[in-house]
């Protein structure tokens, strides 16, 4: 735990997972696969944005135990925390049959659909992005 | 020159202009290049040290390929020098750049004594480099402690911060050490909910006082 933290553990969906664009702020960290409900969009800007939502169906992406190590100052700013981008915030994630609560980088509905989101139904970015790699 | 389609050759490889975003193919490749080395790295920091290294690059390739701008923007802040200060802003270190990161965080405008027995302008000594009522306590010889009988094991105070308190689970919050950032040891005596935790004179410790790495009662 950590003066912005309390929660250990970082949801990822998008750009910070292993092997896509961002992995690097996560470099060395244990991951597990892991999933959470909501709905996943894909923005224009290239990446994608999580509405956690109770009801929704299964985003798919990986769990990062974080350690001393991990500045969420720095992720914060990646994903643009109080600059109108991401907002991080606590969510339930399933792990097998386990839940945990984590950390997650979300947007609300509205901001999602002001930038013209584009649902990803089956709810896995990195199938999104293996798929504009192989093209 | 024109190679058709808008695509140009150039010094800096082949580049397509379309509606003004401007792809350069050998840009794009050193920036790939500088992410997949942070992703080699062994621990977050590290990785950030890399991309600090060459964040100047880094920001520059970014802006030209018109790509993910949340890294250009991270980018732009390495290359300025600011996320060494984005590394510290969220840690507990008791370095005065890390006190000095942490008052920024928190938009507050401070100024920071040197480290160790300060006078403040009112004739009172304070522990540096910050002056307030924790480090005055300090200064004084108080002991840092935490109350058993009070504590409610909700762990705010670690939250604050790890070096001086811990709360084993499910078990009440102790004091781990008289030493530490005395910003964050003043924000966990705020932010107790019950307000448990108290600089003490060395008389008024009892049994039920956790005062962790003071121990000469």
């Amino acid at each position: 735990m950590n003066k912005h933290g309390g929660a250990a553990e970082l949801f990822v969906y998008g750009t910070l997972c292993t092997g896509e664009d961002n992995a690097g702020f996560l470099a060395g960290l244990p991951v597990q696969e892991a999933r959470v409900r909501g709905q996943l969009f894909r923005l224009p800007a290239g990446y994608p944005a999580l509405v956690a939502d109770s009801a929704g169906s299964w985003v798919r992406g990986e769990l990062v135990t974080l350690d001393g190590d991990v500045r969420l100052g720095v992720l914060d700013h990646l994903e643009g925390v109080g600059r109108d981008l991401f907002q991080r915030v606590p969510v339930p994630v399933a792990l097998g049959d386990r839940t945990v609560v984590a950390w997650a980088y979300v947007m609300d509905r509205t901001q999602v659909q002001e930038r013209t989101g584009v649902w990803i139904e089956h709810g896995d970015w990195r199938r999104l992005s293996a798929g504009r790699k192989r093209s | 020159m024109e190679i058709g389609d808008g695509y140009r050759r150039d010094g800096n490889g082949v580049s397509l202009e379309s509606g003004g975003f401007v792809i350069r193919r050998r840009t794009r490749a050193a920036l790939n290049a500088i992410k997949r080395r942070m992703s080699e790295q062994s621990s977050p920091v590290r990785a950030v040290e890399v991309l600090q290294e060459d964040a100047t690059h880094a920001a520059e390739f970014e802006e030209q390929s018109g790509g993910n701008t949340r890294f250009s923007s991270i980018a732009r802040l390495a290359a300025e020098g600011g996320l060494g200060e984005a590394q510290h802003a969220d840690d507990s270190s008791t370095d005065v750049a890390a006190y000095a990161a942490r008052a920024r965080a928190k938009g507050l405008e401070l100024d920071l004594a040197g480290e160790g027995m300060n006078l403040s302008e009112d004739g009172a000594s304070f522990w540096g480099p910050v002056d307030n009522a924790s480090s005055r306590a300090k200064a004084d010889g108080r002991v840092l402690t935490i109350d058993q009988w009070e504590c409610i094991t909700c762990g705010t105070c670690e939250e604050n911060t790890t070096l001086v308190f811990e709360v084993p689970s499910g078990d009440k919050a102790e004091v781990l050490a008289q030493d530490g950032p005395m910003d964050l040891i003043q924000d966990a005596i705020e932010a107790c909910p019950v307000t448990c935790i108290h600089w003490l004179g060395a008389a008024e410790i009892e049994e039920h006082h956790s005062h962790g790495g003071f121990d000469s009662i």
